[in-house]
């Protein structure tokens, strides 16, 4: 179903882009021995995996559906239709960990109370950190063609950006600091924790039938 | 587009997925965990205030902002890096209200 391919021709006529990709491989080696050393191997599987798999598959499915494209980069997980950088699935990693970071810090001192409300409002705050990170990354990396998106009439655009994105950082960003946080405070062994982590975002799959489907 | 068998194969795959989470969390054996403080993650950097993590985003929005000025993206990158920045000053609003309370 997937498999990884490598591109002949890396950052070929493209300014700037092994500056990003650098600089995400090496955030994400440092967040990745941080996590280690404060939180251990098998939370920091959580923390790293899931959203990887999670984001992964969003990138395969937007693309299958949109068009756009990652022209350039060195590895690639190609399934589903389309080809995404194995750095974008680390960049996502990056991001939930760094979103789900601050979100907690803002919102366990405006909210104090230890409930479920707590953790949505955790989550919509890290959703909305990524955005606020996103409209910074996205237009930027479409005028230095890291990512391209197909320009249409029928969408909405921000920046240059299809609106639909923005939305759909939010989606993945809030919606697996949700899960990783109702996991993190489940009363559950930290091996069943691990397992529930991994196996949970594959059932966005089910959601994703529908859309492809009518789409 | 999409092959249909590919569809099928997402089906598959999520439905599998979600049996196999129903059957972890309904078999699952509570335990009781000591209560820890949640947030430990407050490794400090160059025996500063700052703390690793914002210093991380910090950075990553300043290379961004950078790449932006030297590519002739000067507008757009002034207004995302605006934008990028509402994470780290609400950081820092909330985490210098604890800094008050914990001096008083």
């Amino acid at each position: 179903m997937s498999i990884i391919e490598i591109n002949p021709n890396f950052n070929l006529g493209f300014n700037s882009l092994l500056i990003f990709v650098f600089m995400v491989f090496i955030v994400w080696l440092i967040i990745l021995i941080y996590s280690l050393k404060i939180y251990g191997i098998k939370k920091t599987i959580r923390y790293f995996v899931p959203i990887m798999i999670a984001g992964i598959i969003g990138e395969l499915c937007a693309m299958a559906n949109s068009g756009y494209h990652y022209p350039g980069y060195l590895f690639y997980i190609t399934a589903l239709g389309g080809s995404v950088p194995v750095i974008i699935g680390l960049g996502w990693s990056v991001n939930l960990f760094i979103c789900l970071y601050l979100g907690k810090d803002v919102g366990t001192r405006i909210f104090k109370k230890h409930n479920f409300k707590q953790l949505l409002y955790i989550s919509i705050f890290a959703g909305l950190f990524a955005v606020c990170l996103d409209l910074l990354e996205d237009p930027l990396a479409h005028h230095n063609s890291w990512w391209i998106w197909p320009q249409s009439a029928q969408k909405i655009y921000l920046f240059d950006v299809p609106l639909t994105n923005y939305v759909g950082w939010f989606a993945i960003i809030g919606g697996m600091t949700l899960l990783t946080l109702m996991i993190d405070r489940s009363r559950f062994s930290e091996n069943r924790k691990l397992l529930i982590n991994l196996t949970t975002p594959f059932i966005f799959f089910i959601f994703l039938v529908p859309y492809f489907l009518l789409t | 587009m999409i092959e249909f068998e590919t569809i099928l194969l997402l089906l598959v795959i999520g439905v599998s997925s979600l049996i196999a989470t129903v059957f972890l969390f309904f078999t699952g054996k509570k335990v009781d965990v000591e209560k820890k403080e949640e947030d430990i993650a407050n490794v400090k950097i160059f025996n500063t205030q700052i703390k690793l993590v914002p210093f991380l985003y910090l950075i990553i929005i300043l290379i961004m902002f950078i790449i932006g000025i030297f590519s002739d993206f000067v507008f757009n990158s002034i207004i995302g890096l605006i934008f990028a920045s509402i994470p780290l000053i609400a950081y820092w609003i909330f985490d210098y209200r604890k800094e008050g309370v914990m001096r008083k």
